[in-house]
């Protein structure tokens, strides 16, 4: 399924990776929305529009049931090896990252709404600034991974780890500063600081997620397996 | 015997023509030793062809000629010195079609040491033992050596087949699309078989079946109209060929 033109003499195994890669496209299209929603959801208190996340993410799973039906349907039936093997399972592990990145775009529309049902503070108060400039990077950095896995551009999912480390690097700034921030003199602060934290995290779960894209975009293109690389590790 | 883990058949720039048919082209290949090697490729591309250069049943075929070299070992099996006898008796070989002669189930086990000269009753009942149990048929056969072969089931027959190559020790055995005409279950006690017969054999096994050759080679060669276009580990010939021609042929885009 690596852009080759030829197809299977057996025609019905195109049928099926087709298919598989059709539920992929939509799935990512879903997720990446999700996640673009739930940021703007938070910068505009819109409540609505984070309710509306939270109803699709039963859709996002949804996504991920049937695609796993599938690639158990092709296991079994076709044996896949080489390529299609690599395309079957990079494609698994892509919609188990895609679910994951759903549950974080979820994560921060359930914030959403706890700030909206929380009518004692007013959300303007949350030190939300760094959770906005993080938000955009996750979002650059999932359209990228999206395009590298839509395209199976190992330059582009190469290119995706220096993103992911600006991603992080600006995460642990944010909580830096947060934790080194004016003093937290009650439990209004204490509490607010770390609802934000743990957005932050999502967002940074987010370029982690795609980091995993790229390199099952790597691995299903050139079959090499570049996960956990530790120069000084030696195998047993 | 060759050691373990070194080459046991080494071809060198191989060569086979019937008559103004090139049915080998070139072929660079080492068999290690106490490996499953497994030959794929569509008919006709010369996979039986090269199984058979090995213990040189091919000089049988009419206007067969052969050049480049052959080693078992170090010795060259077209060299002017070599015994073809004793290179079948080295190297043995299993077919398509289970075909146990029409004798007893003891005579086929030890037609091969007839010929070879072994006559001692005590040491051909021995042999008998030892062969039908390397392939698991003895507790089945034992109080039935003297009934005929023929009316065992065909999986049986290809054990046997196969007990009659182990009995005169080769350090080889070449194996034919051995389960081409064995029902599933059959072919997996088969695979089964050459899976344990490789701590004792080195096993070169030409099939059809890619799974076959997924399941139970540790090295696979792909061929193509006579020409070796990939050898290599199976794993990696079955997750990440390094030929194109050998992706679409594994991956049924052949064609």
């Amino acid at each position: 399924m690596n852009d080759r033109k030829e197809t299977h003499i057996l025609h019905s195994v195109d049928k099926e990776f087709k298919c598989l890669q059709t539920l992929r496209s939509k799935m990512a299209e879903l997720v990446f929305s999700q996640l673009c929603h739930s940021l703007e959801s938070l910068k505009k208190f819109d409540p609505n529009l984070a309710e509306q996340v939270i109803q699709r993410e039963r859709e996002v799973n949804q996504f991920e049931v049937r695609t796993d039906s599938e690639i158990l349907t092709i296991l079994a039936r076709h044996c896949p090896v080489a390529g299609d093997l690599r395309f079957v399972m990079a494609t698994s592990k892509s919609i188990n990252d895609l679910e994951r990145i759903g549950d974080e775009a979820a994560k921060i529309a359930n914030f959403v709404m706890f700030l909206h049902t929380d009518g004692d503070h007013d959300p303007a108060t949350y030190p939300l600034d760094d959770v906005y400039a993080v938000g955009d990077l996750a979002i650059t950095t999932l359209r990228h991974v999206l395009q590298a896995v839509a395209e199976n551009d190992v330059e582009k999912a190469k290119a995706i780890r220096h993103e992911q480390k600006t991603l992080n690097n600006q995460f642990k700034a944010s909580v830096h500063r947060l934790m080194n921030g004016p003093k937290q003199n009650n439990d209004y602060q204490v509490s607010s600081s770390v609802q934000v934290v743990l957005i932050l995290k999502a967002l940074e779960r987010v370029g982690d997620h795609a980091q995993n894209l790229a390199e099952s975009v790597i691995f299903l293109v050139t079959g090499e397996d570049v996960r956990h690389r530790y120069p000084d590790y030696k195998h047993a | 015997m060759p050691a373990k883990n070194k080459h046991v058949i080494t071809t060198e720039k191989l060569n086979l023509f019937y008559g103004d048919f090139q049915a080998l082209r070139d072929i660079d290949l080492a068999v290690s030793s106490h490996r499953i090697t497994a030959v794929i490729g569509p008919s006709g591309c010369g996979k039986s062809t090269l199984l058979r250069v090995f213990n040189r049943i091919n000089d049988i075929v009419e206007g067969v000629r052969i050049t480049g070299k052959v080693f078992h070992g170090s010795d060259d099996i077209y060299g002017p010195d070599a015994d073809v006898d004793s290179i079948r008796k080295r190297i043995g070989m299993v077919f398509q079609r289970p075909n146990p002669f029409p004798l007893s189930v003891y005579e086929n086990v030890v037609f091969g040491l007839r010929i070879h000269g072994r006559v001692d009753k005590s040491v051909l009942d021995g042999i008998v033992e030892e062969s039908l149990k390397s392939v698991l048929l003895w507790e089945e056969l034992k109080d039935r050596l003297n009934r005929s072969a023929l009316n065992l089931s065909l999986e049986q027959k290809q054990r046997l087949c196969i007990a009659r190559s182990v009995a005169v020790k080769p350090d080889i055995i070449l194996l034919d699309e051995p389960c081409s005409t064995l029902d599933p279950m059959a072919t997996l006690k088969i695979e089964e078989l050459m899976v344990e017969l490789k701590t004792k054999y080195t096993i070169i096994i030409v099939t059809h079946n890619m799974q076959q050759a997924a399941r139970v080679s540790d090295d696979t060669g792909f061929m193509l109209l006579g020409d070796l276009v990939e050898f290599g580990k199976t794993s990696q010939i079955f997750t990440s060929p390094k030929e194109k021609m050998t992706e679409d042929y594994i991956t049924g885009r052949f064609g």
